[in-house]
């Protein structure tokens, strides 16, 4: 530990009581003159520089007793005039305020520098779309497919590299988070404001964050009572009168500890029916949401930690019009409808610390526990989930010899009960209890090795021990080469281990009259015979920067093939049934994508992306076929305005979102009456959202937007819509928008 | 068991060669990012520099360093050789000249070029 010392020789006191001193510098006992040293006092108003030899004249002509001598890299310090025999000794700051650039950076950017495939998407992009939970927040990246999942929920899901979200590893502050029973609903509980950043990882993901992530990783780093604003609401409201409130509230309660408060409600009291099939097209319902933070910053003893507290209850109600939830009286036993209650409470408790000299080693812990319980009902059959989460995550992050090449070591608990029951209220349906312990413990290492130049490469191996699955490795590996100045390739494989969740990440089966059988060589089973999903991964990645008419421009082209080598078949090819069996044969999905961002112009920034996505499973009986519901092409075209900054602080932002989403395939409906029949194959689509912002200061804006402006409904969304309990009845053909043009409005007010 | 020998292995790693391993800030010029990489790559070679990371605003650069395999001032020595200032060694001019025309730190036009408002920390010295 080096001291620097400051000798301040003071002497020489004349009349107008001018102070005279020296600045030095000890280093290895030798005194070093600081030259450039401010010294200057206390109101700031004088001040001198030292001088070669590092001595300085100060003088004082208002008779002031404090002065303060400051150089950077070093902590500044207060003296007083009258002490004479002033030896001071002074620390170097070792936690200098991180530089910041000014420069005009995109809210949302591939990273250049890491081995992996990353998208950070800041919460600037997130104000693009109405964006009002986490599953909507991917409208503007092309990466990534927003699609509705059924005509009842009104849910979103999103699907990437061609595979759904149960697929992608989706963590909160890299706790694993969107799991088990939040499978169903999870997204919806992360309200859009809350959230102050996203990183998508595209292909296999670290084997930090543990051995699940099948096509890819997605985490969403909230906001932090330290650096948030003191004060945030945001109203917003659409014409499906769907409302929601944002509260944030911060504050410092000393100088280590902060405090935020985050509340989110919404509540939708009515229903519309656009498409006239006699069912909502969306539920109504309400959510409470709040979150609390604790957040511990001690940066001299290298401490940080947080301590959330969230508390979910949410309420929905989908069905037909005449649907009433909560009301048992025979009439209304006729109509067709469901509710999803679930209470959610979280704990998480997270824990660092970073040697405040030797920066590259840090150690840090995890823990949460959350508790979940979800009941719901859809017509006769019902759906109860009670599941207990433990996860625990210990990290060691080190070098080997210098911090070219960086080590993280770990291990991870999960621990998952759930009580899960399927039950109807019509005897001739089979009922399930799939309650069930999962536990693993696993220990990881990964490598990193950054030339600081043109390679950087990571090489990770996680071993996992699981009660279900049995022992397992996870490897996985990701290279960045520069191959010229402005092109880089990246390249990946890993695999992941993933048990599935059936109900809760098929839940809407429930909206549909399907037998649910679990089969094996073609013979009936139960649940206990499903196998975990396991899947490799490998992707390539190249991505070009130049200037095109003299503006920066981005090409990326990327290619992922996720291959299967079990996983739990959803088999939805016969319309009375949905089959589940372990994979006999092959599944795999490749994905290309082409990817082109342009700045036109300092305000106005393009992105053109155009995916290509070939996913096919074996199914039994039917063989090789396209998956379900999965466009095999996407035209994306976003363009964003973001105007300059009047002299009243006000401007104008814009944005404007064009997807042109192929063909899908449709399952089989040919065994269905006539009336009940659909084409194999979904129209094109083309859809549009746009939205304009009013920045009227930098506390306050207001937006209005329309998603789905050329008002496109998908006709025949219900099967048998007419005859709800009858052996047709199906929701889940959902390929498009339900309900047509919906226009919102919000506003939003800051305290910084 | 398999819990233990983990453990065991991550103190391992935490612990070897801590005594010998030294962490100080020192200020070295340089005016644009390709000083930042000359410097942090320069410096990360040589053998006993774990951590190297400077910083273009404040001019400093801190450093982690294994003292058994080289002195601090051993290290003001090297960054002069490659041709840039510290508080304690000048470097020669023939390793100033050897700089890119945008890494002339001494040079208050380059300087402003970078859009940074300050003097060489060696100014004095230089103006004679």
């Amino acid at each position: 530990m080096r001291l620097i010392i400051l000798f301040l020789f003071l002497s020489n006191f004349t009349f107008s009581q001018d102070i005279k001193g020296k600045v030095l510098e000890l280093i290895d006992n030798n005194e070093v003159p600081i030259v450039g040293a401010n010294i200057f006092w206390i109101d700031n108003s004088g001040g001198a520089v030292s001088d070669i030899d590092g001595n300085f004249t100060l003088s004082n002509p208002n008779n002031l007793k404090s002065y303060i001598v400051s150089f950077v890299g070093y902590k500044n310090d207060t003296l007083k005039t009258n002490s004479l025999n002033s030896k001071i000794f002074l620390v170097p700051d070792s936690q200098l305020d991180e530089v910041s650039l000014k420069y005009n950076s995109k809210s949302s950017s591939v990273s250049l520098l890491s081995s992996t495939n990353i998208i950070n998407i800041s919460s600037e992009e997130l104000l693009k779309a109405a964006c009002c939970n986490l599953a909507e927040s991917f409208e503007t990246t092309p990466s990534i497919d927003v699609n509705f999942s059924d005509a009842i929920s009104g849910r979103k899901q999103i699907n990437m590299l061609g595979l759904s979200s149960p697929n992608i590893l989706m963590s909160i502050e890299n706790i694993p988070s969107i799991r088990g029973a939040l499978q169903s609903y999870g997204l919806t509980y992360i309200p859009g404001t809350w959230i102050e950043s996203l990183q998508v990882a595209k292909g296999s993901g670290s084997v930090v964050n543990g051995y699940e992530s099948v096509s890819g990783q997605i985490n969403a780093e909230l906001r932090k009572p330290l650096t948030d604003d003191k004060f945030f609401l945001n109203l917003f409201a659409n014409a499906m009168e769907r409302l929601e409130l944002n509260a944030h509230y911060t504050s410092s309660l000393n100088d280590k500890l902060n405090h935020g408060l985050y509340f989110h409600t919404n509540k939708k009291a009515t229903s519309a029916d656009n498409n006239n099939d006699g069912f909502r097209d969306s539920p109504t319902g309400k959510q409470l949401n709040i979150l609390n933070r604790f957040q511990y910053t001690n940066l001299e003893k290298g401490l940080v930690g947080f301590f959330d507290f969230n508390y979910v209850f949410d309420e929905r109600v989908y069905g037909e019009n005449e649907y009433i939830d909560g009301i048992i009286f025979a009439e209304n036993q006729n109509y067709w409808g469901g509710k999803t209650d679930s209470e959610i409470l979280k704990t998480n408790f997270k824990f660092g610390y970073v040697d405040p000299l030797i920066t590259y080693r840090s150690l840090g812990l995890q823990f949460a526990y959350t508790g979940i319980d979800m009941g719901s009902s859809f017509g006769y059959r019902n759906h109860d989930t009670k599941q207990t989460s433990i996860y625990s995550n210990l990290v060691y992050n080190s070098i080997i010899g210098d911090t070219r090449s960086k080590i993280k070591t770990g291990i991870s608990l999960t621990y998952d009960e759930y009580d899960e029951f399927i039950f109807n209220n019509n005897l001739s349906l089979n009922n399930f209890d799939i309650s069930r312990t999962e536990r693993s413990i696993g220990a990881y290492f990964e490598y990193n090795y950054d030339d600081l130049d043109k390679v950087n490469l990571s090489a990770g191996l996680r071993f996992d021990n699981h009660n279900k699955i049995g022992n397992f490795i996870s490897p996985r590996f990701h290279m960045k080469y520069r191959v010229f100045p402005k092109s880089t390739v990246k390249f990946s494989f890993g695999k992941a281990t993933r048990l599935a969740n059936i109900f809760s990440e098929n839940q809407k089966l429930f909206y549909s009259s399907r037998e649910i059988i679990f089969t094996e060589n073609l013979t009936p089973t139960n649940f206990s015979t499903m196998k975990a999903d396991q899947a490799w991964n490998y992707g390539l990645s190249i991505i070009n920067s130049f200037k095109l008419f003299n503006q920066e421009s981005q090409l990326i082209l990327d290619y992922y093939i996720t291959d299967f080598q079990n996983k739990v078949v959803a088999d939805w090819e016969t319309p009375s049934q949905i089959n589940f069996y372990n994979l006999t044969g092959k599944s795999y999905s490749n994905s290309f994508q082409a990817q082109l961002s342009y700045t036109l112009s300092n305000s106005i920034d393009l992105l053109f992306a155009y995916k290509n996505t070939v996913a096919e499973t074996d199914y039994i009986s039917h063989g090789r076929l396209k998956n379900p519901l999965t466009p095999s092409e996407r035209l994306f075209f976003n363009l964003s305005y973001n105007g300059s900054v009047n002299e009243k602080g006000r401007s104008w932002k814009y944005d404007f979102t064009f997807n042109h989403v192929g063909e899908q395939r449709i399952p089989s409906t040919q065994d269905n009456p006539q009336q009940y029949r659909l084409p194999s194959i979904s129209e094109k689509l083309n859809l549009i959202n746009t939205q304009i912002t009013r920045v009227f200061s930098e506390s306050f804006q207001i937006y209005l937007g329309i998603e789905n402006l050329t008002n496109y409904k998908q006709e025949n969304a219900i099967i048998s819509s007419d005859d709800p309990f009858g052996d047709y009845f199906d929701a889940t053909y959902v390929y498009g928008p339900i309900f047509g043009r919906m226009i919102y409005v919000g506003l939003r007010y800051y305290i910084k | 068991m398999k819990l233990n020998i983990l453990l065991s292995l991550l103190f391992l790693f935490s612990f070897k060669s801590i005594s010998q391993t030294k962490s100080t800030v020192i200020i070295v010029d340089g005016v644009c990012m390709m000083c930042e990489n000359r410097i942090e790559k320069q410096a990360i070679d040589i053998k006993g520099i774990k951590l190297a990371d400077w910083n273009l605003e404040n001019r400093t650069l801190k450093l982690v360093y294994n003292e058994k395999h080289i002195s601090i001032n051993e290290i003001h020595k090297f960054l002069a050789s490659i041709g840039h200032d510290t508080k304690k060694e000048i470097a020669s001019d023939e390793a100033y000249a050897l700089l890119d025309p945008c890494c002339k730190y001494r040079d208050l036009q380059v300087i402003r070029d970078h859009g940074l408002d300050r003097e060489p920390i060696n100014y004095s010295n230089k103006k004679e």
